[in-house]
Parts: C-alpha cells; structure tokens; sequence
C-alpha cells in the first residue's frame, strides 16, 4: 500500500534501470541506418584496420541506443565513423578541432580498454582468445567510449580489437611514433609573425634577454660550456648559472650539483634548482662532494649579502608515487560507464573526492608555491630548490611560482616561454611521464597535468589577471597526446635534437591549425569573461606554440 | 512516471554552461555533469592577504578598482598572486603569528558602509548611525572577543535595534553593526568566582552563522544592565514591546507594499480563464486563516464544494462538519499556484489528505482532484508530488494525515520526494556552524561538509522542483505538490518549480512578488520558523526553511549566471532581513495575521529599501529571456558551499568583493551605453542637417544589436 512509482534513492532523481546489453534495433534496420562517412587522414597517416556495423552507443539512457558505423584504427588514431552530427550540441561543439573530430581518439589518448563479455566488463590486453560483444574505452582526456560488435563480422571483429589492443598498448619503438610519419610527409605550412613570438630558450641569446627581462644579468651569466650536449645529454646546450661560478664546476659532475637559474625576483633574489650528486658510499667521495657542495653554495649564499634558503623537493615534499596514486584514483571517478554509475556516487562525491588526494596535492603545490614566492619577495632569500634530477617537481614548483609572481607568465606568449623554459628545455621527460612508448607504467605519472590544475585553480580564483582561459589550459592538455607537435613527445632537448635534427625543426613539426585554436576560442567567448587576446596563431618556432 | 524515465531530456541534466574545468571529462555524449565539478571546495577560502607588506598589497587590489590585476605594467610587488590555498586558518597563522585588526575591519567594517549606503542618517556627535525612529538605550564598555583577531577594547552601543561596537583603540572603527533581531540567544558566561582574563561576559548565539563573545569587566552590574537591555529589545514580544518594524520611520520613495497584486499577477498568467475562477470565498480568513483571502480554483468547483473539501485537507486536526471551522485549518484546497501558458497544465498545491489509519476517504477531495486534472482536458493522470520521504507519509497517518492512495484516487500517480521534515534541516544547518564557526575545519573539508548533508538536501530540493517543473513544461500533466502541512516543503517546491519554469520570477520585481505569493501569502510560518523577537531559542518550530530555499536559487543562478536580474548581494539582503525585524515583509504566519496587525500601514517593507536602490542589486550579466525553462544540474559534483553567506564572518575565507570580472564587465556595459548615447546624438545632429528626415540612418534600436555583448 505504499505510493507508487518510488523515485529515486535520495538519488539524482534519475534512477536509470540497470543497463542490459540487449539492442532493440533489428539486424535488417541498420544498414538503412548506415550512413557512409569518409575517413579523414592527416599526411603521413595509415589505415591499419576497420570494421563495420559498430554500434556506438550514446550513454546518456543507460547504453540502450547508438549509431551504427565504421570502426577504423590507423597508425595515428582510432576512429568511429557514423552520421552523428545531430547529436552534437553546443557544448560539445566547443572541443571540437580539425584534427581530432568528436569520435577520434589518438593512439595515445587510449587509456585503459575493456571488453564485455556475458555483461561483464574485463580489461583487455595482450592475445585474446575470445573476442568480447562490446569495447568501452577509456581515454587518458576522460572520454568514455562504448562500442557494441554484436552485429559486426567476426573476422572483423577479430581484426578491429586486436588492431586496437595491439597499437595502443604494446610497447613502441621512439622512431615509430606517428610523429615522424607526419613529419616527413607534411608540407611546413608555418605561418611566422615576427613579434610576439614564443622564447624557446635554445638559443645563448633567449636566455640572455630573459636575464634582461628580469634584471638577473647582474649576479647571473647565461653559459655554453654544454653546446652540442659535450657535458650532460640532460641538460639543455644552454642555461644560466651565477657570474661567480667557474664553468669548470659544471663538468665536474657533467652538470649535477650546480645551480642553475630559473628565474630572478625584482629584488634580486633568485630561484633555482639543482639536480642531486651522484649516492656515494665510501667516505672519500662524499668528503668530495661535500667540499665541493661548499664552494659551490658560496656562490650563491654569501650573508649578509645573500641568503639562500633550501628547498629539497625529494624528501620533504610530494613523491611521484603520491601524485601517480592520488590521479589514478581521481580519474576513476570521471571514468563512467553510464548514468546509474553517476549517480550511485553522487551521494558520496565529496568524500570520493577528498579520498582520491588530488585536491590535497594541487594545495600543497600551491602552499610550497607560496612558501617559496614569501621567501623571495618578503625575506629576501635565494630558493634553491632540489630533486635527484631537478626534472619533475622542480619544474612544477619553479613555474608555478614564476606564474605567481611574474605577470609576464600570465600572458599567453609568457606561459608558453615560461613551458619552454622550465619544462621543455628543464627536462622533463614527456615520454616517460606521458608513458607514449608504453614501456612503463610505473614511470606515467601525470606531473605537467597537475601543473595545469594548479594553475587552473589560479585562473579561476583570480581570473581577469590571466590572459588566458580554461579553454586554453584544456587545449594545452590535449596536445600532450597528439603527435603532431612535438613539443610534449621527448624526454630532453638532447633526445629531440638527434632524433628530430635540430636544423630541420621548422619543417618537421607543425603547430595545432590555426583553424583549431579558432573554434576554441570561439567556443571561449561565448561564455563569461572579458573578451581576451586570441591564442597565438604564429610564431617562427616548432613546436605546439 | 515510469521509473527510469528522468525528469531531463535525455536522461541525463543538460549542463548550464561555463563549466569545464580542468582536467575536464570530455565525454562524447557523456553528460556535462560529468566533468569534474569546480573543485572550488579544496579552495574556497580566499586567503585575502598574508604577512605584513603584502597584505596591503593585496588588499589593495581587491578595494581600489585599479589593483594589481588591472595594470600589468604596474610595480612588480604588487604581481604576485595571492592564493588561497585552502580552509585558511592554518595555512595563515603561518604567515604571521596574531592576524592584525586590520584584517577584521575589513569585512565587518563593509557590512557598516552598507548600511550606511542603505539611508542610514549618520550622526557624528552620536557616534552611532541611526534609522529614523531607532533610539539609543545604552552603552558600556566591553572587550569584544573576535574569534578571529582576538580580543578587541570597544564601547557597545545599544539602541531598541542595534547593537553596535566601535573600538577604543586608536582608530576607533566601528566593528560590529548587529541588528538585535539576529539574536537567538543570550548568555551569561562565568560567574563571580571566575577567574582568567575575560572569561566573565555574556555569550550571544546569532541566527545568521555566528556568535558574539562580549568580556565586561565583574564590578558595576554591567553584565547584568547588559544582559537585561539586549534581553529586553532582542525579545521584545516577551516584554510587551512592539517589533522595531512597528518603530521604524524610514521613508522610500518607493512602497514595496504594492508590488504584489494577486488580481495583477493571477492576470499576469491568464487567470481567470474557461477553467480557473478567482474566489473571494476566504475573504475574512474564515475557512481558512493561513490562507490568503484571494484564491484560484477550478472554474467547476463551486465555493459549496470547497466547504466540503476543506474538511479533507488539514493539519492534524480531527474532520469537522457544517461551518464550524477550527482554527488552525492548514491548506484545505488545492490551489492554483501557477499555469503553463501554452498547454495549461497547472501547479497546484495544498497539505496532506486526513487519510488516518483507517484510510478514510472523501469523495470530495476526489472528484476536486479530478476536476483539476480534466481543466487542461488532459488525459492522462494527474501526478501528485509527495515532498516526504515515503516512511514519513506512512507514519503521519497514526496522527491522521498520509497520502493519497492508488484504490481512491485512480486518476492520480503518486510520487514521494524524499525531502526531510524542518527538524533534520535545522540540525543540518547547526553542523554547518560548527564546520564553518569560528575556524574554518581544513583537514578533510570535504567529508566534514558531506557529513552536514547540508548540500544533499539542497540537492532532493532542487530534483523535487526540477521534477515538478519538467511535468508541467512537457505538458504531460498538472501537478500536485505537498507535503504533511503544504507550507514547507510545499512553498519550496512550487515556488523553484515556478522559478524554472517561469522568467518573470527571476527579475527583481518577480522574484519579490514569488516570495510575496508562495511564502508569505500563502502561509509560510515565518514567526515560528525565524522566531521574531521571540526568546525561545529552542522551539522546535524554527527550521532554516525559506534559507535553504535562497541557497537554492543562489546554486540556481551560480549554474546560470545570466539567467537572474538580481545578484548575490540581493539574497543575502533578504536573508539579513529576514531576521532584522527592520522590515515588516517577513513578520507573523499568516496573511490573516498580518492584516490583523495592520502590517502594510504601521510597517516599511523590506521591497522599498531594495527597489529604491535596484543598480546595487542588479546582476550586470543578466539576459532577459522569455519562455526558456531551466533546469539545474542536481548532482552534488555541480552543488557548492555558499561561502560568501556561510562563512562571511571569517576575513580569511572571503572571496574577492567585487568580483573583478563582474567589476570589469559593469564597466564595458557602462562604455557600451555610453557610445550607444554618443551614437544616438551623432544620429540626431546629422538627421538634422538632412532635408529630409526619412532618409535618417537606422534609429538606435536598430543599431543596438551591434554593440550589445551577446552571452
């Protein structure tokens, strides 16, 4: 004698029946339903395997309908071709671009892939010796796709998932990276515009004029005692170190345990980092080390002149397993099959939240950030921050604190000098950290992401000081895994300048269309905010920029 | 409705816009709501300033228009980005041990110029600022106990509707500007034996999210003239005293009192018509005394039937006959509330049916619900919304109220909403405070604020009125609403519902005129519920009710930030006033009562003050639309805090006041007009020197779409 139809459980209101894997679609409706749409292929790019009838459904009512289309996978992106563009509303229309369309996902997009068998869902890899009735995947941008082969061919089936497990997820060769294929066959289609141009800091004279930016030519000299990479393949062939120190240091232990400069406070106060000297046992060595440690930080903490203050990223702070940890479970909770899934967590979501530690971990960037800038501004202090290869932490902690207290970081052009600066020419190992030769799981770990949500919080809680939007931070996520630019595809300057010919960069490399970063910004000033300078649309370097 | 068949479209909430954050779920055919919410919790509060020199910078920057953020070029000190990092406290007691004054005042000073800016006659050599007919009792020296600064040596100055503080330290600010009517509860701390520093004084309870902390010094009796002064005008009904609305003199140049007309808008929406008649039939309150005197009802149903259905729908009261109504009558009829222009399904509402354990029936009550149903010749059934949980409808039966049941009313669906009774809310709120009062809990924020369940509520509110609004715009049929007495719950869901569904409601006039029809005419108990002047600070009748339901409009307008005429400052305006007791708007239960006390005459209403200055309350994004429906994303990854309501008293958790890009773009619209003006003119000047005006260029309206910003 209780009411009726009960809606929800303290629920959204929405309580989607459980999803059954069952189509009301009749076998004989869909070719009628089939609409041919042609594949897209950039230069260089190669249809590997398609397959077709592939349902992909659309999740919104519990995975009950779809579009019927071609499943294709090529060496650069695996894509879904059916007549959908009805479904495509205004807010989706904001991400869209003219190399990924809306049912692309590049090859290194592909995250994790699942296959359903009996209505249960199994990761996918390696030989399968059974071929599942429906695909999800999930992509490393959050995208979730389904896709139901119940009326495909089976030896097409066969084809499509193997193809597709095989490319996203056995280990790659560098050289094999679509990055190349596409250099080599597109035209340079760069569009150069002499001003405002990004700094990409492989040149003695970008360092020497960002030294004048920041009036740090006084106690800093910009060196090339690395040119053609003769000390180290991990630093850059130029950087900055104080006038005092002798370039003799710098080969000594090819470049670890000196301090190299990232950045000058209008009081003179300087931030640095250092990459750790080499573990020693025996106590000669480190009597060694600790002597010439002593000569090297008389260079830059000489009281009462200078005072430096010590930052060791390595042990006191975040470690790499935390930051891999915390977004693996973060990601999960954006990673949702269907709607009931959504809101059985509904109820729960703060403390989903607070438990998977991303929020935590962006703070405590933000709160060092703001240790290290109250060090530089108000106690007048040197920061010399540390980690074992001044390549992770580093990068991130250097740049957020420039974001905070040099507007010119804020600017467009500035953000992507200041990229180039602290992450590209820093170091850090894209490949390894983006995982794009799938050679290590253990080595992924999202550090350039969570620099971006970092600063996604500054935008938000300070928006009218940036020049740029969320939109723009969004794009700059993206292009980590289109391998087209190649800003984000190595591990150092060194490995992209033998691999890609330094000489030859313009031509080899593009940056996203300017078609693409149109509809992004279009899609920007539709929404709240001032109007605000459109993103670079040419700049005479390679690279994203 | 079937299950499984949503309120939304597509099954899933379609997302308002402006809301993708980093790193964003870009699901294709994914709803929006999945993308990671705004994780503005981690961040929330704002650390306004930290450490000596930079906090001047910093602020600075928030106050002065220009502002660090403004010219880049400027001093390179003033670039540095000021970053809150999270639930403050700890993370600026490392910035510089005791925060200084000067962080205090700047929160509490604002809320003075406010008042100030409100008509407040400033009367220097009384030190006080005071409102025509506000008179001064007392003052005496205290320590006033800033739980954020610490102890500060003040003079309070006590009047029959403030109280107010200002320092004796050198810059002698005014600190604190606190209307009597916000007390909830006086208390008397320590006693003659007591020893340690301050801790002899009294202890206000506050019923807008916070407390005050007064030392006085043991000799003299200060704290006992104190205590019986602030007893005394905080609780006047005790003592016989009148409201300070009743003493108020302010003048407007605008009554608020006239903006709402039941006649104007029952005709605003097309009433009456073929099917719905106005009755008089409550004219003198007697059937019904929580009712308004004017009504909506079937044009089928005759005043006779009402009489007998009356009986029907009560609030706890046993079934009477004849003429012989009882007093406290609840909400008898189904009344209109408000009816769909095009396909004239209707909203209705009313309380709960005297079913009792028995499962009585009334042939009545249901024929009056069918007629209802068959007004817009629908055939389909008529879908009642029950906002209880379905426990607490079973259970309400022993005290002979319950629900509508399948075998009596066949032409009805019934659907419970789960929404809890005045109780829960208030003990949800109560942990809100202590979440968010004095420090701001910054170890596991998010679970502590999940534990409150104050946003879950919000979230069962908003998917009740999303799913009363989506019945009623999709025209499948007219809805019924209520809940055990039809002025709780009831007023909440009928009143979001009309706000979805309807744009009048989201100006500034429409939104006073919702309030004015659904609270306070048709008998939300504001004197139970608020406790004007009441000392009783434990009644179980008070409940933040009409509260929870401007949260929602404020969850509302943060998810359509163009939708609204009004801004954030607007509600929080009616939420200070709905205690003040400076205004006669949200005084007594009921309509009846109301005029009973002559409020209309002997009152000013709280609309006067806001229509007399509208540009302060005027949301510069605002859009006017007509007929677009909007549906909130009811998931709690879109719901946030209120953190310029809740936790406003804490100077390290403020957001940037003004917002700069709402600053910024209130200044683009005044340039827009600007050159809209120099163009009309410019139009003028050279329309005249042509012979013949006819061949004038386009007049101004037709060169407007060019220069307005479109969103």
């Amino acid at each position: 004698m209780l009411g009726k139809g009960v809606v929800g459980r303290g629920g959204g209101g929405t309580k989607a029946p459980k999803p059954s894997f069952v189509s009301y679609v009749r076998p004989e409706e869909i070719h009628a339903n089939e609409k041919e749409v042609t594949l897209h292929l950039l230069p260089g790019e190669q249809l590997l395997c398609e397959a077709s009838t592939v349902l992909k459904y659309v999740q919104e009512d519990s995975c009950q309908r779809g579009i019927y289309g071609k499943l294709v996978c090529t060496d650069f992106k695996i894509a879904f071709l059916g007549d959908d563009e009805s479904a495509l509303d205004n807010d989706e229309a904001q991400f869209k671009n003219k190399v990924i369309g809306e049912n692309d996902i590049t090859l290194h997009c592909v995250d994790q892939i699942y296959g359903v068998f009996d209505e249960k869902k199994k990761p996918l890899f390696g030989q399968l010796k059974k071929y599942p009735e429906k695909l999800i995947i999930h992509c490393k941008d959050l995208r979730v796709f389904h896709f139901g082969l119940r009326y495909t061919r089976e030896e097409e089936v066969k084809r499509i998932v193997s193809g597709i497990i095989h490319h996203t997820q056995a280990p790659k060769l560098l050289k094999r990276l679509f990055l190349f294929s596409y250099a080599a066959a597109a035209q340079n289609n760069t569009a150069t515009d002499p001003k405002n141009h990004t700094v990409m800091f492989d040149t003695l004279k970008d360092w020497c004029w960002e030294l004048e930016r920041t009036k740090g030519n006084v106690k800093y000299k910009a060196v090339s005692v690395n040119e053609g990479y003769k000390v180290c393949v991990r630093l850059p062939a130029y950087f900055v170190v104080p006038i005092s120190l002798p370039e003799e240091d710098v080969l000594r232990f090819q470049g670890h345990g000196i301090p190299i400069w990232c950045w000058s406070c209008h009081n003179g106060c300087a931030l640095l980092k250092m990459s750790a000297l080499p573990k020693e046992q025996d106590d000669g060595s480190l009597q060694i080390q600790k002597s010439f440690l002593d000569g090297i930080y008389k260079t830059i903490h000489r009281p009462p002149y200078e005072i430096v203050k010590t930052e060791d990223l390595s042990t006191n702070f975040l470690s790499l397993q935390d930051i891999q940890t915390a977004y693996s479970k973060f990601k999960q909770l954006f990673l949702i099959d269907n709607s009931t899934e959504f809101w059985d967590t509904d109820i729960k979501w703060f403390s989903l939240l607070e438990n998977s530690s991303w929020l935590d971990i962006i703070r405590r960037c933000l709160k060092k950030a703001i240790e290290i800038a109250e060090c530089l501004e108000a106690q007048n202090m040197n920061v010399l921050l540390l980690e074992e290869n001044a390549s992770d932490l580093c990068c991130l902690i250097s740049s957020l604190v420039q974001v905070m207290m040099d507007p010119h970081c804020r600017t467009r052009v500035g953000f992507q000098s200041l990229v180039q600066k602290e992450w590209i020419m820093g170091g850090h190992c894209f490949l390894d950290r983006c995982n794009h030769l799938r050679q290590s799981d253990k080595e992924e770990v999202p550090v350039f992401l969570l620099f971006l949500d970092c600063v996604w919080q500054l935008v938000h809680q300070h928006p009218p000081a940036f020049d740029f939007t969320e939109t723009y931070l969004t794009v700059l996520s993206d292009s980590l895994y289109l391998p087209i630019f190649s800003t984000f595809f190595f591990n150092s300057p060194h490995q992209k300048d033998i691999n890609m010919g330094r000489e030859h960069q313009d031509t080899q490399t593009h940056r996203l269309p300017r078609t693409a970063s149109a509809s992004h910004r279009g899609a920007r000033n539709q929404s709240l905010g001032p109007a605000l300078p459109a993103l670079d649309s040419g700049s005479p370097n390679p690279g994203w920029w | 409705m079937p299950p499984g068949a949503g309120p939304f479209k597509g099954g899933f909430p379609a997302a308002p816009r402006g809301k993708s954050p980093a790193p964003r779920a870009r699901g294709r055919g994914f709803p929006s709501a999945f993308r990671p919410p705004r994780p503005c919790h981690v961040m929330l509060p704002r650390q306004p300033a930290r450490g000596g020199g930079r906090r001047a910078v910093a602020r600075g920057g928030a106050a002065a228009g220009g502002g660090p953020w403004r010219g880049r070029s400027g001093a390179r000190e003033a670039s540095s980005l000021a970053t809150a990092v999270a639930p403050g406290p700890r993370v600026s007691s490392m910035a510089s041990a005791p925060t200084s004054k000067y962080n205090s005042h700047s929160l509490e000073n604002e809320s003075i110029k406010r008042t100030s800016r409100d008509g407040v006659n400033w009367d220097l050599s009384e030190a006080v600022p005071r409102l025509p007919g506000e008179t001064r009792i007392t003052d005496k020296e205290v320590i006033y106990i800033c739980p954020f600064n610490g102890p500060i040596k003040g003079r309070v100055y006590i009047t029959n509707y403030r109280l107010y503080l200002r320092s004796l330290e050198t810059d002698s600010a005014l600190i604190l500007d606190v209307p009597l009517g916000v007390i909830s509860r006086i208390e008397k701390m320590g006693g003659a034996t007591s020893r340690g520093e301050n801790s002899y004084g009294l202890d206000i309870t506050c019923k807008d999210m916070r407390n005050l902390r007064f030392a006085l010094k043991q000799e003299g009796h200060s704290r006992r003239d104190m205590f019986e002064i602030l007893t005394r005008y905080a609780f006047p009904l005790a003592h016989s005293l009148p409201i300070f609305a009743f003493l108020n003199e302010e003048k407007f140049n605008v009554d608020g009192w006239t903006v709402y007309n039941p006649v104007e808008e029952y005709r605003r929406q097309g009433l009456p018509n073929h099917h719905w008649r106005i009755t008089f039939i409550n004219k003198c309150y007697e059937l019904c005394d929580t009712y308004p005197a004017l009504l909506v009802v079937p044009y089928r149903a005759s005043d006779d039937d009402l009489r007998r259905v009356a009986t029907f729908r009560s609030r706890n009261r046993i079934p009477f006959s004849g003429s012989d109504f009882p007093d406290h009558l609840a909400c008898p009829w189904n009344v209109l509330s408000w009816i769909h222009p095009e396909n004239k399904t209707v909203i209705v509402r009313c309380s709960q049916p005297l079913v009792g354990m028995s499962g009585k029936r009334n042939k009545d009550d249901e024929k009056y619900l069918d007629v209802i149903r068959e007004t817009n010749r629908q055939i389909s059934k008529l879908t009642i919304y029950d906002a209880r949980p379905n426990v607490n409808a079973v259970a309400n039966k022993a005290t002979g109220g319950g629900y509508e049941s399948d075998d009596a009313y066949h032409n009805a669906e019934l659907f419970f909403l789960d929404i809890h009774n005045i109780h829960v809310m208030r003990e949800s709120l109560k942990k809100v405070k202590d979440i968010v009062y004095p420090n701001v809990e910054e170890s596991h924020w998010l679970s502590s604020l999940e534990s409150t369940h104050w946003l879950e509520h919000i979230k069962l509110v908003l998917t009740g009125a999303i799913q009363v609004a989506d019945r009623v715009s999709s025209g499948k049929s007219s809805v019924l609403v209520h809940c055990s007495d039809g002025w709780d719950r009831t007023a909440q869901l009928t009143s979001l519902a009309m706000l979805m569904l309807d744009s009048f409601y989201r100006s500034i006039e429409g939104f006073e005129i919702l309030v004015q029809k659904e609270w306070i005419s048709f008998g939300h108990k504001f004197a139970s519920r608020i406790g004007h002047g009441d000392k009783n600070h434990a009644d179980a009748d008070r409940s933040p009710i009409f509260l929870q339901f401007i949260d929602c409009v404020w969850q509302m307008s943060k998810q359509f930030p163009t939708a609204f005429e009004f801004n954030e400052r607007f509600l929080i305006t009616i939420l200070d006033h709905l205690y003040s007791c400076r205004f006669g708007t949200f005084l007594y239960n009921c309509e009846s009562a109301r005029e009973k006390q002559k409020v209309t005459e002997r009152t000013v209403s709280l609309w006067s003050l806001i229509n007399s200055n509208k540009d302060k309350f005027k949301n510069p994004f605002y859009t006017k639309e007509i007929n677009r429906v909007l549906y909130p994303v009811a998931s709690m990854r879109h719901l946030e805090l209120w953190v310029n309501y809740y936790i406003r008293w804490n100077p390290r958790i403020k957001q940037q006041q003004p917002n700069p890009v709402e600053q910024r773009y209130v200044e683009l619209l005044a340039l827009r007009d600007e050159y809209i003006q120099r163009l009309e003119e410019l139009q003028l000047a050279s329309s005249a020197k042509l012979p013949d005006p006819s061949t004038s260029p386009a007049g101004p309206s037709q060169m407007m779409p060019h220069v307005r910003t479109h969103f």
